[in-house]
């Protein structure tokens, strides 16, 4: 069996808020994570793959 | 309009500043560093969708009437049968940028995002997306887009009792019989991560009803990856196939190990 607390609508509203600040701390993780992707050193692909496309070409 | 990259180009060669080039090994290392951070964000994200899960849930008492292709429709309707409904507001009326070819960009961009509805509703959860357009006109542009979710006219107050009245965003309902409630609220950059099946699931009351998920006592929870099957081939209320649970617990088994 599922119960759950209802709210009135302040209630809901505080709750909601309350829990916002969570959710943007998240995105603001988020974002750091993303901008420490973008600083990730790179690595040279020196193979030469070959890929078939729908006409039977080689693509790379 | 397509537009390329060719700002960053100079003589042929990229004109902004890179990271440094490095060995395979050298990336390998960098990129497991990274990793922890990436699993501590995906832990918070799920600790996120347990708070989600812990709101408190609001009656809606109003009965709300909708346009939909078959005719008017109350709110429970746009549940079509299912335990849960995640509501999508999207610009699309006379004065909005793009009308009446296209809906508001921003809200294409949000339409466009979105994974077959297949797997929500295999998990009791309907989505739909509403905005203020008559039904020929949205008609009209889901062809054009392609885009298959179901999307009713708002034609009272819905939009400005639940907070989108003057910009887009997310509302869950749970559906307890007649009885209906609001869980949650997305709106912002909080909408950006809409659209794919598992972050549509984690900013429901319900979550994605699996085992290994921290929800209160007596919900919904059967194993994860079980549940999935291909778009065209759910059955309600089927058991998992036999063959598909042998398949995933043996994938299951080799990313644990490593």
């Amino acid at each position: 069996m599922m119960k759950h607390m209802t709210a009135t609508r302040e209630e809901w509203l505080a709750a909601r808020l309350e829990l916002l600040e969570t959710e943007k701390d998240l995105k603001q993780r988020s974002d750091e994570l993303a901008r420490r992707r973008q600083e990730l050193p790179w690595v040279r692909v020196e193979k030469e793959y070959r890929f078939e496309t729908d006409d039977g070409h080689g693509a790379q | 309009m397509a537009t390329s990259p060719k700002n960053y180009r100079q003589g042929g060669r990229l004109a902004m500043d890179r990271p440094p080039i490095v060995s395979a090994q050298e990336w390998d290392a960098a990129r497991e560093q990274l990793l922890v951070k990436e699993k501590a964000l995906t832990r918070a994200r799920d600790a996120l969708a347990a708070e989600r899960r812990r709101m408190p849930w609001l009656a809606v008492k109003t009965d709300y009437e909708f346009d939909g292709p078959e005719g008017k429709a109350s709110l429970l309707d746009l549940f079509d049968g299912r335990r849960q409904l995640i509501v999508y507001r999207a610009f699309f009326e006379p004065g909005v940028f793009g009308w009446p070819e296209h809906a508001c960009r921003g809200c294409s961009m949000v339409a466009d995002q979105v994974a077959h509805v297949a797997h929500l509703n295999a998990r009791d959860t309907s989505l739909a997306f509403v905005s203020r357009a008559p039904q020929k006109d949205i008609a009209r542009l889901r062809a054009r887009m392609g885009w298959e979710m179901p999307w009713y006219t708002i034609t009272d107050g819905f939009d400005a009792d639940f907070g989108v009245d003057e910009w887009h965003g997310t509302n869950v309902f749970f559906r307890d019989g007649e009885r209906v409630f609001r869980t949650y609220f997305i709106n912002n950059r909080g909408d950006e991560q809409m659209g794919n099946t598992w972050n549509y699931l984690d900013v429901t009351a319900l979550g994605r009803q699996e085992e290994w998920e921290d929800s209160p006592r007596g919900y919904p929870r059967t194993a994860p990856y079980k549940w999935w099957n291909w778009h065209d081939n759910y059955v309600a209320d089927a058991a998992p196939d036999p063959n598909w649970v042998e398949v995933s617990d043996a994938g299951q088994a080799q990313w644990q190990k490593q």
